[in-house]
């Protein structure tokens, strides 16, 4: 009895000490969080206000809705047509990549031939090339085969550049599938294309969304190549369109904002929808790669 | 079995990148193939009669810093300009090609100079021009100017001073600016018992003591992208106590050192100015359409930048501020070697012209008979009519539409000089130790003595 009325104040206590660690440990995480979120807030109203209000008191909310930064942005600024140049130019990224990196990846951890390891070191030295050092070469290659300025010009960098990344991923996730399941599919009559795409693609669904959240957030942001390697404005994606809505010296900063917030939307969706897998995904690949 | 499957696969993948390679080079190569034939001699014949030996058509390439629907007033000028060429040569063919933020400009631009693939016709400033010039990638001008003396003679003084390199000139200037110019609220200043605005130092740092205790912040700077201080504070204050000879010789590398006590008083004169409250405490985290912001809202009376912070003052800035708005320029500091009646100014900026044109005199001729137009008279007139300073000189515009502080401007840039722009001519290693030093400078963390050094020892270094 004596033991127990001493010990149940300790424990007492140290459930309070616990809880106070818990609700510190809570406020700094949520005031950490607030400083994350707050700037994509900021931009969200800041995006309503007008030019005058922005430029009198930056913090202060909207006096009034006004969605004309958004229609100045869309319509006359000809987002739309970027918009699309930047939806094509993912979507089509996303899907070559998912489908090449998935092709290698498998062919990678399954078979055992002279060069493996040389093939796969390549593909993974292909991630420590900075993409700066790569804008002058590939732009003369480019210049020289014809190459700029087309509808596809941006895809076979974006997939080249994007590769390397998602190899490695699926390499080490499809290592983690047990091999058995190859040879009871082998067992039960089927093709490896069958194997492939029906028995263990589908297994890779963390991998996948992984990868397609990566490899389509870089291409949506991408800048660079953007850039350097596309004069017409009909073919101009995105980020580089953005900069029609800065001035030399100064900034259309409601507008930017409008055509901010169109440009977060689907990364901000694509994320959403994806994001229970793509942690999922990293940890399963990378810790038993 | 499984690895034939295999390489059967990623043959027919390789085969079809190939092939879709291929295919892209076939479209283009009969576009490109067509500026090969040699054009009628027309190096020598007057320009004028150019254009009318049409027929073959020609496409110019015109790469420019402005955003598509740029409002201020030397874009939509040079477009409306660039739009009637086109309309009078409708066998020449004007692509413009605009990026509106300045970095991604220049990273085009430089990518494209190291491809030796220059547009026809392009922006560029003084800095970059000089590294083209010595990469054999731009043109020189001096036989287009020549061969138009009137047009030539008609460019102010030093118009083409930041676009000459090693004796040739590189570029048309399309402005010609100042990167210093005092923006004061007046009503704030009589307040603190300046009724004009103060022509001596000691008055000047009266002012800002009175203007400290009546509990506004003198001076409005936003200096987070280091440009401000340097552009258009140091380059003016330098000059007043040094005089515009000393950074000559600086440039040229004849003698004047940046640790002569002239330039380390300049220096001590800014952090003077700082330590005496002259600026906003958060200075080197707001930018300078922040600066903007404190003086539209009436807490600083001040704010220092450039020239074309008037359209924006005037687009800007509620009534009752631009009202009160007027400008002035740093007054003459004691025992200052400068001329105190100048501010930093000059084009900066002009229009220069890649290499690849000079291969085909047809569209050399073109390319002189563009510049000309769109860069003359009628040009600068319209400009000049919206209160911009021009570089060629121009009288008898129509001034019913200037607004009243660019008439304030002009009125008071007709009496000044202009002094070098320090960041224009020097080279960006030595820029970035002058900027990154001057936002230590301003919160006393760095003395005069040591930045002046500092300077001089990264200057030595190049």
């Amino acid at each position: 009895m004596n033991n127990s009325s001493v010990h149940a104040p300790n424990s007492y206590l140290r459930h309070l000490g616990s809880s106070i660690g818990a609700l510190l440990l809570n406020i700094a995480m949520l005031a950490f969080s607030i400083t994350c979120i707050f700037p994509i807030v900021w931009i969200m109203y800041s995006s309503l206000k007008t030019k005058d209000e922005f430029m009198l008191d930056i913090m202060s909310l909207p006096g009034s809705l006004n969605f004309d930064n958004y229609y100045t942005a869309f319509v006359e600024g000809e987002m739309h047509v970027y918009f699309a140049n930047s939806i094509f130019n993912s979507v089509v990224t996303v899907l070559i990549v998912i489908f090449l990196s998935f092709c290698v990846g498998y062919a990678l951890s399954r078979y055992q031939f002279r060069g493996r390891n040389v093939i796969y070191t390549l593909f993974l030295a292909g991630m420590m090339i900075p993409v700066y050092s790569l804008l002058v070469p590939l732009f003369i290659q480019f210049k020289t085969l014809n190459l700029t300025d087309k509808m596809g010009t941006l895809i076979l960098p974006y997939v080249a550049i994007r590769l390397p990344l998602a190899i490695f991923l699926f390499e080490s996730f499809v290592r983690t599938i047990p091999r058995e399941l190859d040879e009871a599919a082998y067992i039960d009559g089927a093709h490896t294309f069958f194997t492939m795409w029906r028995i263990i693609f589908p297994l890779c669904k963390p991998v996948t969304s992984t990868v397609l959240i990566l490899a389509f957030l870089d291409t949506w942001n991408e800048f660079p190549f953007a850039l350097v390697l596309i004069t017409q404005r009909s073919l101009r994606t995105l980020p580089v369109g953005l900069t029609d809505f800065y001035g030399q010296f100064t900034a259309e900063y409601t507008t930017l904002m409008a055509a901010l917030v169109l440009s977060m939307l689907p990364v901000m969706i694509v994320y959403l929808a994806f994001r229970k897998q793509i942690i999922q995904g990293m940890t399963a690949g990378a810790v038993k790669g | 079995m499984k690895n034939k499957f295999l390489r059967i696969i990623s043959l027919c993948l390789c085969a079809m990148l190939a092939t879709a390679a291929f295919a892209a080079c076939q479209s283009q190569s009969s576009d490109t193939a067509a500026p090969a034939q040699p054009a009628a001699p027309a190096a020598d014949a007057p320009a004028a009669d150019v254009p009318q030996s049409a027929g073959d058509a020609m496409t110019l390439n015109v790469m420019t810093l402005w955003a598509r629907d740029n409002s201020e007033n030397i874009p939509t000028a040079l477009r409306a300009r660039i739009a009637q060429f086109q309309e009078e040569n409708p066998h020449v063919t004007v692509v413009e090609e605009g990026i509106g933020d300045q970095t991604a400009y220049y990273t085009r631009l430089t990518t494209l100079a190291a491809g030796n693939d220059l547009p026809d016709v392009f922006v560029s400033r003084g800095s970059e021009l000089s590294m083209f010039a010595q990469a054999g990638v731009v043109a020189p001008l001096d036989d287009i100017l020549n061969s138009r003396p009137a047009w030539r003679d008609g460019f102010v003084d030093g118009a083409f001073g930041d676009l000459t390199s090693n004796g040739s000139i590189y570029a048309i200037p399309y402005s010609m600016l100042s990167t210093h110019v005092i923006y004061y609220n007046s009503s704030l200043l009589s307040e603190a018992g300046f009724d004009s605005f103060p022509q001596t130092w000691p008055e000047f740092m009266d002012m800002i003591a009175k203007l400290n205790a009546n509990g506004v912040t003198p001076i409005a700077l936003g200096n987070r992208e280091q440009w401000v201080a340097n552009s258009c504070v140091l380059s003016t204050l330098g000059d007043r106590f040094t005089g515009s000879d000393w950074f000559r010789s600086i440039i040229s590398g004849d003698g004047a050192q940046w640790t002569d006590p002239e330039f380390v008083s300049a220096l001590a004169a800014l952090q003077e100015m700082s330590n005496a409250g002259a600026f906003n405490s958060d200075m080197n985290s707001i930018d300078n359409d922040q600066q903007k912001t404190l003086f539209y809202n009436g807490s600083a009376a001040m704010f220092m930048e450039g020239s074309w912070a008037i359209g924006a003052v005037v687009d800007d800035a509620p009534a009752d501020i631009l009202a009160a708005t007027k400008v002035a320029v740093l007054p003459a500091v004691n025992g200052g070697k400068g001329n105190p009646r100048s501010m930093s100014g000059g084009s900066g900026s002009g229009l220069a012209v890649g290499i690849g044109a000079l291969q085909d005199d047809a569209k050399m001729a073109v390319i002189a008979e563009f510049l000309e137009f769109v860069l003359g008279e009628g040009y600068s007139m319209e400009i000049a009519a919206k209160g911009e300073p021009t570089a060629f000189s121009v009288t008898g515009y129509d001034k019913s539409n200037v607004s009243e502080l660019a008439a304030l401007y002009a009125e008071m840039a007709s009496s000044l000089a202009f002094s070098p722009i320090y960041d224009s001519f020097l080279n960006p290693a030595v820029n970035g130790v002058i900027n990154e030093g001057l936002q230590e400078l301003l919160i006393n963390v760095i003395t005069p003595q040591d930045l002046a050094e500092r300077i001089q020892a990264e200057s030595n270094r190049n």
